[in-house]
């Protein structure tokens, strides 16, 4: 049997349709064609988006550099984290909500794309990162906090959050010359 | 006038070998326009921060000359390789851009905030006696200025 004819291959396929037939759907509802066939909401929208990452990845790529011991590092860890979290929070609530509305208007184009995966994934992983570091690594936090170099395990959470964002970026970008 | 001496500039550049190169890849503009958003990140996150300092609304107890010190590499990085990759995407196709208002709006931009950056930009983020009034001015200014460049940038792919 082939594996094109596999039960897996067949469950992919009907999610795979299923998920499709959704997205188009929805860049066909009214607030999606409004967005898409405009002159000025589109380019308006998508401006809003680049701004809002370049405000939210630039404050958290702070907050990395010192996770590395790279930079700040006269600083607390908590005191750059301080510094920055309502910033980087707002700038990515923005990025979030244009993101959202621009995938609203072209659903049925980014759902097959690979880049849109690829810029999917490395939003998960991101959020993993966050969530294994904040459970995890900041336990010990008060041991480290004030560290010129934190251990190895710190530094890798900035490391791979930084790795993140780039192939967040890097792929959202390519999205577009790919549509 | 500026429009009309620069002219030969971008004829030269449309037929230098750089331009030529990159209008005959494929995926060159598209990779060259991914290292200018790292550019703009860079920029545009260290200009954020200062702005955000020097009107007191974080790290109020860092010192404005001791951020600037942080930061000012990062911006430099950034700042170098946005006029980098522009440059090359700019000798690709040409006429398009001296064609689009679009693009000389973000010029005015830039260079205004260009030179504001390493004028009144660099003395103020240098000394820590300096003034509300004037502080919040330079974060305003510095911010109209680098979040215009990036939202006049952006609109040439559009119109």
């Amino acid at each position: 049997m082939l594996f094109a004819d596999s039960s897996v291959m067949q469950f992919y396929e009907s999610v795979n349709s299923y998920l499709l037939d959704k997205c188009v759907a929805l860049a066909n509802t009214a607030g999606g064609t409004f967005i898409r066939e405009s002159t000025w909401q589109f380019p308006v929208i998508e401006g809003v988006h680049v701004m809002s990452i370049a405000m939210s990845v630039g404050m958290i790529l702070w907050f990395d550099l010192r996770l590395l011991g790279v930079s700040m590092t006269s600083r607390r860890v908590s005191q750059v984290f301080n510094g920055v979290y309502w910033w980087m929070v707002g700038g990515f609530t923005a990025a979030v909500i244009s993101g959202l509305l621009l995938f609203w208007a072209e659903a049925d184009r980014a759902y097959p794309n690979l880049f849109a995966r690829i810029k999917l994934a490395g939003l998960l992983l991101a959020g993993l990162n966050i969530l294994y570091f904040h459970l995890s690594t900041q336990r010990t936090q008060p041991q480290w906090d004030s560290d010129p170099k934190p251990p190895f395990r710190v530094r890798m959470a900035g490391f791979l959050s930084i790795t993140c964002w780039v192939v967040v970026v890097a792929a959202g970008r390519l999205m577009a010359y790919t549509f | 006038m500026i429009k009309q001496a620069l002219l030969p500039l971008f004829t030269w550049l449309g037929h230098s070998a750089l331009g030529q190169a990159v209008a005959d890849s494929k995926y060159a503009f598209a990779i060259i326009e991914v290292f200018h958003l790292f550019g703009i990140i860079l920029l545009l996150g260290s200009a954020s921060l200062m702005a955000l300092r020097l009107v007191g609304l974080t790290m109020r107890d860092v010192k404005v000359s001791e951020l600037s010190r942080q930061l000012r590499w990062y911006s430099l990085v950034g700042l170098l390789t946005m006029i980098t990759t522009g440059v090359m995407m700019v000798s690709s196709i040409p006429n398009k851009y001296y064609l689009s208002n679009l693009f000389w709006w973000k010029m005015g931009f830039f260079w205004t905030g260009f030179v504001f950056h390493f004028t009144i930009y660099r003395k103020v983020t240098r000394s820590d006696r300096i003034g509300l009034a004037l502080g919040a001015f330079t974060a305003i200014v510095v911010v109209v200025l680098w979040y215009g460049t990036g939202a006049f940038g952006r609109a040439i792919g559009f119109f």
